[in-house]
């Protein structure tokens, strides 16, 4: 029997791999460093098969949760329907405003003469701003109000170390949102901001370097809204109105009269006719709308589409010279005036 | 065949090594796996291909646990030699005295490893420690290898009552054909 299971090979291959062994034992760190490393690399297209296997296996308990609780998407099918929705948002965009173009042509009849569309002068400009963290904000803060000033001294009987108090307490107070960009780059009050087609708030204070925006659903906001409902016949323009913050993280939507036709899930974008904007951009969706006795217009509450919390980067409308004139203007000097006659 | 299965064996237990970290049996065990794979090549293999085999699988497990390179390599190599020249082969005949070489088997490379790495490293080793996780990691690696080999053996056995065959002539453990 051990005949048959050790060979000659069997005691070759025991002493060669014994030498090889002590070889390796005895050969220098860099060496056998550089073998462990390249025998590690080696096992890397496994590794991530084990890594997405675990994966797996610890998400299926929570998938299975999600599979089995009804009426709850998984995240995929979540995702996908965001796309949809973003999707059917530019579409009804560019209705809507192919809609009020069709409505204008309507109401001011087709010329008879041919005209070519003129060059505006003053031309639609995103700018791209960042908003500063509110941790940021605080260090910006802090270092700014590194040493102040105050108006009181020795007379007032103030002496080193003596405790400075604020005194307007108001700790709940939130600092407005804060972005990168001020009048350096063109940016005025009541400027629309953006996060990307939905409108979230305008412009407040501007400095040089940095603005604070108005919330949507803040107090203060104010903007000129339309709604937008979803026929049959595709999209109708509705009634305009201004648009105002709760300060309760809706929109109402105001001045809308009591004859119009509103009802929830109708769409509000900004006005159609009355912007200087390419598309129509959008403010959330109608939630509620009421209509009391004696009053004459509706109450419509609007869940905005996006917020500015959490969100890292806006854009502002801004109104610049178009550069197709100014640019006609440089190139073609004014011509010579002629020396008059004698 | 059996040979391309060992290679592949091998890699996986060489991955399911080195991913330790994210993986564990119930009571934080991670069987040897590469010892495993160097005792199911004494089962399986004559001659000096189980000895090679352990030679490799050893270089593999110097890589994975830290242990200086080498060491797995003259340890291995050598414990396959005088298993074989025990005769281990014959305790393949059945899945139960498989398992229980296996055991012994991966039980003795994980103490004289361990022990041995303690030794030149300069730290003295504890036995009773080293004993005891080297036995809980070889008996991980033996209930793997049990619930795999029962599992194939129902599945041959399975496959030979829907398609009966005259004549089974192969060089594997009954239970392993």
């Amino acid at each position: 029997m051990k005949s048959q299971q050790v060979t000659g090979t069997s005691w070759l291959a025991v002493m060669v791999a014994s030498l090889a062994g002590f070889g390796l034992l005895l050969a220098p760190a860099e060496q056998t460093d550089l073998l462990r490393v390249l025998m590690r690399d080696a096992a890397l297209p496994g590794l991530r098969l084990v890594d997405a296997a675990h994966e797996r296996v610890m998400t299926f308990p929570s998938q299975l949760e999600l599979d089995l609780t009804v009426g709850v998407p998984s995240p995929e099918l979540v995702a996908e329907r965001d796309l949809w929705q973003q999707k059917y948002r530019k579409l009804e965009s560019v209705n809507t405003q192919l809609a009020g173009a069709l409505e204008q042509a309507r109401e001011e009849r087709t010329s008879p003469f041919l005209a070519d569309p003129g060059t505006p002068l003053f031309v639609p400009e995103l700018i791209e701003a960042s908003v500063v963290g509110a941790e940021e904000l605080s260090q910006l803060t802090q270092r700014a109000s590194f040493r102040r000033i105050i108006d009181v001294g020795t007379h007032d009987d103030v002496i080193p170390a003596d405790f400075v108090v604020n005194s307007h307490p108001d700790q709940d107070a939130v600092p407005p949102p804060l972005i990168d960009q001020g009048a350096d780059s063109g940016l005025q009050l009541d400027q629309p901001v953006f996060a990307g087609r939905c409108v979230v708030g305008k412009v407040g204070q501007v400095g040089r370097w940095t603005s604070t925006i108005i919330p949507l659903t803040d107090l203060e906001f104010s903007g000129r809204g339309q709604l937008v409902r979803s026929t049959e016949h595709g999209a109708v323009l509705g009634a305009e109105g201004v648009i105002t913050g709760d300060g309760e993280g809706k929109c109402l939507l105001k001045y809308v009269p009591g004859t119009e036709p509103v009802a929830v899930g109708d769409v509000v974008y900004t006005p159609v006719g009355h912007s200087n904007l390419p598309v129509p951009m959008y403010y959330g969706t109608v939630i509620q709308a009421s209509l009391n006795d004696q009053a004459q217009d509706w109450t419509i509450v609007i869940e905005p589409a996006e917020s500015i919390d959490g969100t890292r980067r806006v854009q502002v409308l801004r109104a610049v010279l178009n550069t197709a004139r100014t640019s006609s203007l440089i190139e073609s000097p004014l011509p010579p005036q002629q020396e008059p006659s004698s | 065949m059996k040979f391309l299965f060992l290679i592949s064996l091998t890699y996986v237990a060489f991955v399911m090594e080195t991913s330790a970290g994210t993986w564990a049996l119930p009571g934080s065990t991670i069987p040897q796996f590469l010892f495993l794979t160097v005792g199911l090549g004494v089962l399986w293999f004559r001659g000096a291909t189980p000895i090679v085999w352990a030679a490799v699988a050893g270089l593999l497990a110097d890589v994975v646990g830290g242990s200086p390179v080498g060491l797995n390599v003259v340890l291995l190599a050598n414990l396959a030699f005088i298993a074989q020249m025990a005769g281990a082969r014959q305790s393949s005949e059945s899945v139960f005295t498989s398992a229980a070489f296996v055991f012994l088997f991966v039980t003795g490379a994980g103490f004289a490893s361990l022990t041995l790495q303690q030794i030149l490293t300069g730290q003295s080793p504890g036995i009773q420690l080293i004993g005891f996780s080297s036995a809980s990691r070889a008996g991980g690696a033996t209930a793997v290898f049990l619930i795999a080999a029962l599992g194939w053996a129902a599945i041959a056995r399975g496959v030979r009552i829907m398609i009966p065959s005259r004549s089974v002539t192969s060089g594997r453990p009954k239970w392993a054909r």
